[in-house]
């Protein structure tokens, strides 16, 4: 705490110049800092979207086109990791998979965290009838388990890929409203906040110049794991045969498709499983990275 | 601090769970209300689909209310108005 407020009035020259000490972290990357877990998590997410981009590019096969002489068969030269029941090569289909999941959990994870944030902000902010209002909305979100009120929207909606977003856009706002909005409440009694108040900024420009910098650093560090929490909640979908629909490569479904087989052909489940924890373990390791690089004071 | 403040993650673990079990269900073929609610979607029976959605909520509701009370029993900073 002394360090913040340190680090406050050393940067306060003119009244005007007022920042939040988290938002000059943000702005100023200390490069100097060496910081082992960020880099290996870049390293890792630049690998995954080089598999999901590059991969399928070198592929020699279609993951759609069947070919039914060549069922089920083990790993070979010609299939890395072998064919599945349509004679279709599990490696190509992994490749056009983890492509589509990618797609899938980070466009979910950018549009519930803009909403999601915005909303949390501003039910912390204003306070009073509209933070009761908006956390009573919530609270409903809250009461249903996420996948089964996910079901229920895709029930109403029916299957496609569009409602498999819309059902992830319903549930996936709410861990991002509550932690924006205790963030806004806490932030907003500090005093850079109170001193843009004073100098007579309005709630927009404080809301967005002055809160939203320090609001949007644990939710971007949540951001990273819920990229993995979208890939396997529409993995999840995929594989009760609610989100996307069969000849489509994506990966819940593969394993869905794979499980008949589990004993026979265990790399027809095997494979893709392991494609998605190479996506969870990737974008975990850059959250945690995230984390100890945009809080330096929390190490 | 407000009790609803600080819900736990034991309650939503139980949210998780029940939504977990309409997959662990499809994958064991138990007859239980995931595989109900499953089956009501595929067959666009929407009453049913309402019904256990609804029941579920209900459910977790209830073990959310359960774990504040227990709050309440086992630290007695917690205090209820």
């Amino acid at each position: 705490m002394s360090n913040i407020e340190e680090r406050a009035t050393a940067s306060t020259v003119s009244a005007l110049d007022l920042k939040p000490p988290a938002a000059a972290a943000l702005s100023r990357p200390q490069w100097n800092r060496f910081n082992r877990t960020l880099y290996i998590g870049i390293a890792l997410v630049i690998l995954v979207f080089l598999i999901a981009w590059v991969g399928p590019l070198l592929s020699p096969y279609d993951p759609i086109t069947q070919d039914l002489q060549l069922t089920m068969q083990g790993p070979s030269r010609a299939h890395l990791l072998g064919t599945d029941q349509f004679g279709r090569d599990v490696l190509t289909r992994i490749l056009y998979g983890l492509r589509i999941d990618l797609q899938i959990g980070i466009i979910a994870t950018i549009y519930t965290m803009a909403y999601g944030v915005a909303i949390g902000a501003l039910a912390g902010y204003y306070g009073g009838w509209t933070d009761t209002i908006l956390m009573r909305f919530l609270d409903i979100f809250i009461a249903f388990p996420q996948l089964v009120l996910a079901i229920g929207v895709i029930a109403m909606l029916g299957q496609g890929v569009l409602n498999m977003y819309i059902a992830i856009g319903v549930v996936g706002w709410i861990t991002y409203a509550r932690l924006a909005r205790g963030e806004v409440l806490v932030a907003k009694e500090m005093d850079y906040a109170q001193a843009a108040r004073a100098i007579g900024a309005r709630d927009r420009r404080i809301i967005w110049r002055h809160l939203m910098p320090n609001v949007l650093t644990p939710a971007i560090i949540f951001a990273m794991s819920d990229v993995v929490l979208n890939i396997l909640f529409a993995s999840a979908l995929g594989f009760l045969g609610l989100g996307i629909q069969p000849p489509s490569p994506e990966l819940g479904a593969m394993i869905a498709d794979g499980r008949k087989f589990m004993l026979t052909e265990p790399n027809l489940t095997t494979f893709p499983g392991l494609a998605v924890v190479l996506v969870g373990v990737a974008f975990s390791v850059l959250g945690d990275g995230l984390a100890d690089y945009l809080r330096p004071q929390s190490s | 601090m407000h009790p609803a403040h600080r819900r736990t993650p034991k309650s939503e673990i139980s949210a998780y769970t029940v939504g977990g079990a309409v997959i662990i269900e499809t994958v064991f073929a138990i007859p239980g209300l995931g595989r109900f609610l499953l089956d009501s979607i595929f067959a666009r029976d929407y009453p049913v689909v309402q019904a256990i959605t609804l029941l579920l909520a209900v459910l977790v509701i209830f073990v959310n209310l359960l774990t504040d009370i227990i709050y309440a029993l086992v630290d007695p900073r917690v205090r209820y108005e």
